[in-house]
């Protein structure tokens, strides 16, 4: 019996038929590593999913893929639930999955918690343990990859913000199984050192896997013995790692530990100049103050000044002293005034104005005025006062006149 | 005292200079102490300058070649 040839459709849906009613193919966990990854813009997620040895197609429908919590990435190590069948158009059978998951990341995610709870039952984690971060860094030190974004950007913020601080890369691998026991040793290592004011460690966004040395319990605990504070800047904003948890303060981001790390310099230095400038203006103001008072004291000085009281005892002085003039010089015109009529009647009475009226005067040899015919003897020298001059005569008798 | 200034960090020292601006500004000192304030405004002003020049923004990169004390060298992007 020759067999009626088949249509390729006919057969590719035949192939399909038998896939799709197969019990085990129906539903089925395949695990392996996903390559030749692509994320269609209709949505789609086409790959294929590898071992050692062969590969798969895969594909997952918008409707599906909608709810990954996680980006599938090259080499991500993936199990996916889903059916076979087969792609009429090439005849080719793929793996249609429903879900996804990373393989080991629900043991990780345990390992974690279980690691989370256990240190801070410990109070690794305690605020009490926190210590404050410098305000002003002289020399930091960073833990991570010398090759990674996540050095470039602390480095770039730090320069942008405060470029005179000193920083020191103690480069590490932030990932794979050497990574825990390398950034142990560069954090004991800078903890050596007594320049270092502040550490950085940290790493770009990444799988959990990725940034699971930031999960190591030795990691955490070479953290919590530090003397020097340390910030932990772990992938992205929704990434938790141990590390976060029992440093002194957690970044987001590598370039946000380089925003909490440094202050931003020319800020610092406007507040300075500001205080500066105030200084000298209340010191100014306070001089000025204390000049006007010192002013209105000497004013006062000067009003209650002994200079001004002697001014005003002088002019009462010489007002006392014109009132006395004026008195004196009166009491004094009164006196001439009888001076002069006394002199006057004086003048009357000179024995002079007598000469002048005939009489004369004798004087004895003393000059004194002979008054008496008993002040005289027979010869005696006598002087006869004239009215125009002198004459001696001797005496040559005396008559006694008798009453 | 010299030592203990040296130490100060820049920011107990900034907060120092305002609480003596603050003290200056309410105007109650006598002349001696305001200038003796003053004179300390001065130093702090000094001293939180000096901290912000003091450091030269070097990046330098560890280089662990196995000695006991590890090397630090330049640090070059290209690293």
């Amino acid at each position: 019996m020759k067999l009626k040839a088949l249509k390729v459709c006919e057969v590719n849906q035949y192939i399909k038929r038998i896939l799709v009613s197969d019990p085990i193919l129906y539903n089925i966990n395949v695990e392996g590593e996903i390559s030749n990854f692509k994320h269609h813009y209709n949505g789609h997620m086409y790959f294929t999913l590898k071992d050692e040895s062969s590969k798969i197609r895969c594909v997952m429908f918008n409707g599906d893929n909608r709810n990954i919590d996680f980006s599938p990435k090259e080499g991500m190590k993936v199990i996916i639930t889903g059916y076979i069948s087969v792609y009429e158009r090439d005849g080719s059978y793929q793996l249609y999955a429903k879900k996804i998951k990373q393989k080991g990341v629900g043991d990780l995610y345990a390992a974690f918690e279980k690691l989370k709870k256990r240190l801070e039952a410990e109070g690794m984690f305690d605020n009490v343990f926190k210590k404050k971060l410098p305000y002003l860094p002289k020399k930091i030190g960073v833990v991570t990859s010398s090759t990674g974004a996540a050095i470039k950007d602390i480095i770039t913020v730090i320069q942008r913000r405060f470029s005179s601080v000193n920083i020191v890369i103690y480069p590490v691998h932030v990932q794979g199984e050497k990574a825990p026991m390398e950034i142990v040793e560069a954090l004991r290592y800078f903890n050596t050192r007594d320049d270092i004011d502040l550490i950085i460690t940290g790493r770009g966004g990444g799988s959990i896997e990725e940034l699971w040395a930031f999960n190591d319990e030795e990691v955490a605990r070479t953290i919590f013995k530090l003397k020097i504070p340390i910030i932990s800047a772990v992938g992205h904003e929704t990434d938790f790692t141990i590390a976060d948890f029992v440093a002194d303060l957690r970044a987001p981001t590598p370039s946000a530990a380089g925003e909490l790390a440094t202050p931003i310099l020319h800020e610092l230095k406007s507040r300075l100049e500001d205080n500066l400038i105030r200084l000298e203006f209340v010191m100014k103001n306070s001089l000025k103050d204390k000049e006007n008072s010192l002013k209105m004291l000497r004013n006062n000085l000067k009003t209650y000044s002994p200079e001004n009281k002697l001014k005003a005892s002088k002019e009462r002085l010489d007002v006392l002293y014109k009132d006395i003039r004026r008195v004196m010089k009166s009491v004094q015109d009164n006196s001439n005034n009888k001076l002069e009529n006394l002199i006057g009647r004086l003048d009357a009475l000179s024995p002079l104005s007598t000469l002048n009226r005939g009489y004369s005067i004798p004087l004895d040899q003393e000059s004194k005025v002979i008054k008496s015919v008993k002040r005289v003897k027979k010869d005696d020298i006598v002087d006869i006062l004239l009215k125009d001059g002198k004459i001696t005569g001797k005496i040559i008798s005396i008559n006694e006149s008798h009453e | 005292m010299k030592n203990e200034k040296e130490k100060l960090s820049f920011e107990d020292a900034i907060e120092k200079l305002e609480g003596i601006i603050a003290k200056l500004e309410e105007g109650d000192l006598s002349l001696d102490q305001s200038l003796e304030e003053f004179q300390k405004g001065i130093e702090l002003y000094r001293h939180c300058s000096n901290v912000l020049v003091d450091v030269d923004g070097k990046i330098k990169v560890i280089l662990d070649n196995g000695a006991d004390t590890p090397e630090e060298v330049d640090f070059e992007e290209d690293l």
